[in-house]
């Protein structure tokens, strides 16, 4: 294997690793403030690819990047409002069956919108070439998408550490009766935490238009890929799903180069191993 | 006595449910089931398939539809798996009455659908799948092809990969059934022309990212050959285009890849992409003029292959009920095998022993749109039945 398909393979890894942990963190902030596996994030990820593609038609990609999450963090909160908040308290089975029924009313309005056939969004001019890289020439967009995915997860790991919302985020998922107690509003910060958990959905839709297909089987596909990788990060971790998301990354690569009859099962196996080997996941707990 | 009082009123309620299903395909109109996916990479063919089949409905139902009744079209939608193909077909026939049943069927669905055909009672002609399978293993007596399956576009290859001079080749073809049967017959038909294979790669059907796979297809040969399908080839064609692969080959070859009702998503990605083309509306013959103009007028667009094997698959059956005199699944059955029929493609016939459609196929490059937007197709040659079509194999029953 010579250097340069070696430096490809990893960066390939990283920016199908990037795109999965913008989800899987989203994922992930939902499921540990409100212990709700949220079973609509695949639709809201389609959701705010489609818009992706009708703002970015309209606006253009940059202007589509900043539009698009605002308008999934409205649609975050509709969620908060009429589904996360009334059925609180309900079991996980409960909430995974309300979020996924969720996902199916969209998943039909969206077909309805914007037709089943599939759509291309084109990278901005600025990305659309490749620039050289240790010997091979590497797509510009898929940097741009490795930086700003893994960015914005810094990003939000700065945000819970560093921020005292951040702070009171990290004390509900651990003690929420308690930060209660303590004056934390907590009703705000699922608002809040539910608001982020779209946007990331959204932006990650966005920033998928010119490196996947935008089309009505995308949500459902990389929900699978988020379920893999938040329980192997461990419940409600975003350290240890962003961890889960460059292991996929690199099985998946790894997998598809080397084993490539069986890297379809690679992410199961990992899943099934980790399960017996590590049952908490990678991470340390909720909001981590 | 309470047993068999239980057994009578069973029995009763059996008659009672079965008689009006039964009694419905002697008169009233004619059901014809289709089938649809809703989810996965084959949904973003759903809405098309639809408007297909209701076209086709309609032209036909406008020529007189068969003894006298019109065709009425039931959809049944399911989730892309064979055993929810099975499901949804099952309920077709049980519930709905259909006597015949078309619509979007990938090769795994044809496999799993053929053997349960009899005990449904139910006629299908296939206008999607493409497995070798099909002629072999999978032949069944109520199942019948119009697609042109993989042996027999590799045959058509063959006289192109000579021609093109490419001597060694890299593959990369989804995987599952047709991905696997194509390649191996693709392979085999490049060892015959004294070239080589050097990589057959397979891609899962959904993968998100290509960027491994393109990086093997970097390593030098002179053809690389695409079987990847719906929104697949979609992602794959765009990656692609970042890495600058089809730039690396002197050729390109596509099977179902580069496809009419794809290219305002695939645009430029698959520019000089030599496809398989079973199908053009510039085809030859009135009967096609007419419906390529009812399609326009209704779409808002030519017909395309897809569109087209709809049509032709119920063009058959339409002929096969009018021979019959009836829409009984056996007597349409003996009256489809060896069926000469004059259809949009022409006059054509469903061959007796292996349930096959002797009919077209073709190349096609995509280049730029006459009038400079998007892309079309430019027809480099068209073969006919009887040219392609493998003799029957022996392996095939379906009686």
């Amino acid at each position: 294997m010579s250097l340069s398909f070696g430096v490809a393979q990893i960066l390939n890894a990283l920016a199908l690793a990037s795109l999965i942990t913008i989800l899987a963190s989203g994922l992930a902030l939902i499921f540990g403030l409100r212990g709700a596996m949220n079973f609509a994030h695949g639709a809201l990820y389609m959701l705010g690819a489609y818009l992706g593609y009708s703002a970015g038609r309209s606006l253009g990609f940059w202007p589509a990047l900043v539009f698009v999450p605002i308008v999934m963090a409205l649609a975050g909160a509709a969620l908060e409002i009429s589904v996360l908040r009334p059925f609180q308290g309900r079991t996980p089975v409960d909430m995974a069956l309300i979020t996924l029924g969720v996902g199916w009313i969209m998943e039909p309005a969206v077909y309805y919108w914007w037709g089943t056939a599939p759509l291309s969004v084109d990278p901005p001019p600025s990305l659309a070439g490749s620039v050289p890289i240790l010997g091979t020439m590497y797509p510009a967009y898929r940097l741009f998408l490795t930086g700003v995915g893994f960015g914005t997860c810094i990003a939000l790991a700065l945000w819970l550490k560093n921020t005292t919302s951040g702070m009171h985020t990290r004390a509900v998922s651990h003690q929420a009766h308690i930060s209660r107690m303590m004056g934390v509003n907590t009703d705000r910060l699922s608002m809040l935490v539910a608001c982020l958990g779209t946007a990331f959905a959204g932006f990650a839709g966005v920033l998928a238009g010119p490196y996947l297909s935008v089309d009505p089987g995308m949500g459902s596909t990389i929900l699978i890929t988020c379920l893999i990788v938040v329980v192997v990060g461990g419940l409600g971790s975003i350290g240890g799903a962003i961890v889960a998301s460059v292991v996929y990354g690199f099985i998946q690569v790894i997998g598809a180069v080397f084993f490539p009859s069986a890297a379809v099962l690679a992410p199961y196996l990992l899943l099934i191993a980790v399960l017996i080997w590590r049952p908490q996941g990678f991470g340390r707990g909720r909001v981590t | 006595m309470r047993t068999y009082l239980v057994r009578a009123v069973l029995g009763l309620i059996c008659l009672a449910v079965s008689t009006p299903l039964a009694s419905s395909q002697d008169a009233g109109p004619i059901k014809i089931g289709l089938l649809i996916i809703d989810s996965g990479p084959f949904a973003t063919m759903a809405k098309e398939s639809e408007r297909a089949a209701r076209i086709a409905v309609d032209v036909l139902n406008r020529e007189g539809g068969a003894l006298g009744r019109k065709f009425d079209l039931v959809i049944q939608s399911h989730a892309g798996s064979p055993a929810s193909a099975v499901s949804a077909a099952t309920k077709l026939a049980q519930q709905a009455g259909v006597t015949m049943i078309t619509g979007a069927m990938p090769s795994s669905h044809a496999l799993a659908l053929s053997p349960k055909l009899s005990s449904l009672n139910v006629i299908l002609i296939d206008g999607f799948s493409q497995t070798a399978d099909m002629m072999t293993r999978g032949c069944a007596p109520n199942y019948f092809r119009v697609t042109p399956p993989d042996p027999v576009i590799a045959a058509m290859m063959k006289t192109y990969v000579a021609q093109s001079g490419a001597k060694t080749w890299n593959l990369i073809s989804a995987d599952y059934a047709s991905g696997h049967t194509f390649a191996k017959q693709f392979s085999e038909m490049v060892d015959s022309l004294g070239g080589s294979v050097q990589q057959s790669l397979f891609a899962p059907q959904g993968t998100a990212d290509y960027g491994s796979y393109i990086s093997q297809l970097a390593a030098p040969a002179q053809g690389l050959m695409v079987t990847l399908y719906g929104s697949d080839a979609i992602t794959f064609a765009k990656q692609q285009k970042q890495f600058g692969l089809f730039d690396k080959y002197k050729v390109v070859l596509g099977n179902g890849f580069a496809i009419e009702s794809q290219f305002d998503a695939l645009g430029d990605t698959v520019l000089g992409v030599v496809n398989t083309l079973s199908y053009h509306y510039t085809l030859p013959g009135k009967r096609n003029a007419d419906y390529v103009a009812t399609f326009s007028k209704q779409a808002g667009r030519v017909p395309y292959y897809g569109d087209a094997d709809t049509m032709v698959g119920l063009e058959l059956y339409r002929d096969a009920v009018i021979k019959s005199k009836t829409t009984e699944p056996a007597k349409v059955r003996e009256a489809l095998e060896g069926l000469r029929s004059n259809t949009i493609y022409g006059d054509v016939e469903m061959r007796a022993a292996d349930h096959h459609l002797l009919r077209q196929l073709g190349m096609g490059e995509v280049v730029r749109a006459p009038d400079g937007r998007g892309v079309a197709f430019k027809v480099k040659f068209l073969k006919t039945g009887p040219e392609l079509y493998p003799p029957p194999s022996p392996e095939c029953k379906v009686r």
